[in-house]
């Protein structure tokens, strides 16, 4: 009967062949600026009592790690906690391929490969990446994308847009022939700043925060990124030029977007004072005009029914994502505010871009 | 034609719904959402004898709904015989019948203006998506001018 070498501990006999991965506490001692904690003296202590132990003998394949070497001490991982994760690194000389990951879901290395990954991580994250005036691949449509890494899962991509801002009276005021005069133009300039101010935290607060990205290719997957949309004025280089009108409070007026069409650093849209109020919309739904035409801003189109399919569906294919139907609903892009993943498909190519990574995905 | 079918032409119509006035009027304007902003609709109808009749849409309007207000029986305003004169020179005038219809491209939502202007027995449709030509804009401010007073 062969010996086998991996029961790790004077418990009940295992039922597989597997080190147990290590249990990360926190970080003991700081190799890196991210606080990499070596455990080989925790693992030392619980491997290599075979002799002492009963003989398993149901060493069969394990189910994703090397086969144990049977009749000679079998290779032992060391456990390593990083910021990207916690990685059991393999002798070089363990019989391979090894599973990306244990079940435990520890990242599986040879030793050769630790610190070249990890060198590459290192270097990822001891940068922060821009590119201005990104344009995505659905047509029209701008914004500076940028990514600042973070400890772990903690970067950040920044989806910056700059406006310029006209304020007018009403366009049209025929369209409101019952409303007094004083209605159909702002009445001072503090009227106008509040309503930028209130137009920059709609959008934000709309936009930010709906989806992670994530690096989806081995042993990449914790560097992650959230999303931060911010809005900014800029007289000099603006993005965009927003003539927004006043009109009556409850009444409407049809807003439009002409976005930065490619090769383009400049766009224009068109909003009126009560876009930043919601509106009930067909089916329910109830929308603020300014964060839908926000959308077209950063290059998607409109998801109505009745609509072709909209630009943003074969980038969004492209990325893995479902054919988007058209329709009236809660969408951001049809009658709602939900922000799907099909509506971070220019946010993803942006971040691409920044970081020149092209395997950034949808977080899972 | 009973008063339930009168309301649902008006309901569910496009242009000139069926039991609206429909006769040859001097001119009729109807400005529609090209995006999701159908409460925004809103139309004029100017009669050869003076009548203004207006009508905007009241929100919500369910989907596929164009017009879900229909005309009023009784006019905005009755022009008086000076303004008509100058809203008919307008609608009549050679700038803006030689217009044809344009469609600003590149631009997303917005509205679509559909003119339908009479001069004599003549009849001429215009449309403009998210454009304004100057002919159309002074007729629109004059208009606009006229529901207002």
């Amino acid at each position: 009967m062969s010996k086998c070498w991996m029961n790790l501990s004077s418990g009940p006999a295992p039922t597989t062949q597997r080190a147990p991965a290590p249990v990360c506490p926190a970080p003991q001692r700081s190799q890196s600026r991210y606080g990499n904690c070596f455990l080989q003296e925790q693992m030392s202590t619980e491997a290599n009592a075979c002799e002492e132990t009963p003989v398993v003998d149901t060493c069969g394949p394990a189910e994703s790690l090397p086969e144990p070497t049977c009749d000679a001490p079998p290779p032992e991982p060391v456990g390593l906690c990083t910021a990207y994760g916690n990685f059991l690194v393999w002798p070089d000389e363990t019989m391979g391929p090894l599973a990306e990951k244990a079940p435990d879901g520890s990242f599986q290395v040879f030793e050769r490969q630790v610190d070249p990954l990890l060198a590459e991580l290192d270097a990822f994250h001891a940068s922060c990446y821009a590119v201005p005036n990104f344009q995505p691949s659905t047509g029209p449509g701008i914004f500076d994308a940028g990514f600042t890494p973070g400890p772990g899962a903690g970067g950040v991509m920044t989806v910056s847009v700059r406006f310029a801002f006209s304020f007018v009276a009403a366009q049209s005021p025929g369209d409101y022939p019952t409303a007094d005069a004083a209605a159909l133009d702002w009445a001072d300039d503090a009227e106008k700043e509040t309503w930028k101010t209130d137009f920059f935290a709609a959008v934000s607060g709309a936009w930010s925060g709906a989806h992670r990205f994530a690096v989806l290719e081995p042993y990449w997957e914790q560097v992650q990124s959230s999303v931060e949309v911010n809005l900014y004025e800029d007289t000099s280089s603006p993005h965009y030029t927003l003539t927004v009108q006043k009109i009556p409070a409850g009444e409407f007026a049809g807003s439009a977007a002409s976005a930065a069409r490619p090769g383009s650093t400049q766009g224009s849209a068109s909003l009126d004072s009560e876009d930043l109020t919601p509106a009930a919309k067909a089916g329910g739904n109830q929308q603020r005009g300014a964060v839908h035409e926000f959308g077209h801003m950063i290059g998607l189109g409109d998801e109505y029914a009745g609509k072709a399919a909209p630009r943003h569906n074969a980038s969004f294919e492209a990325a893995g994502g479902a054919t988007i139907a058209t329709g009236d609903d809660d969408r951001i892009m049809s009658g709602g505010e939900t922000v799907l993943q099909e509506h971070y498909i220019t946010f993803l190519e942006g971040l691409r871009a920044a970081t020149a990574r092209p395997t950034w995905g949808y977080a899972p | 034609m009973s008063g339930a079918a009168l309301l649902l032409g008006a309901l569910i119509g496009c242009g000139a719904a069926s039991g609206e006035p429909a006769g040859p009027a001097l001119l009729v304007v109807e400005k529609t959402s090209l995006g999701g902003e159908p409460e925004a609709n809103r139309r004029w109808r100017v009669e050869t004898d003076g009548d203004l009749f207006f009508v905007a849409n009241r929100a919500p309007v369910e989907a596929g709904v164009v017009w879900n207000v229909p005309f009023p029986t009784e006019p905005l305003a009755r022009l008086d015989a000076a303004s008509l004169a100058a809203l008919r020179e307008q609608v009549q005038s050679p700038a803006l019948w030689g217009l044809e219809n344009q469609s600003a491209t590149g631009v997303e939502d917005g509205m679509r203006l559909r003119l339908t202007l009479r001069r004599g027995g003549d009849t001429k449709e215009l449309t403009f998506d998210n454009v304004e030509p100057a002919p159309v804009k002074a007729l629109m401010t004059q208009l606009g001018a006229l529901t207002r007073r």
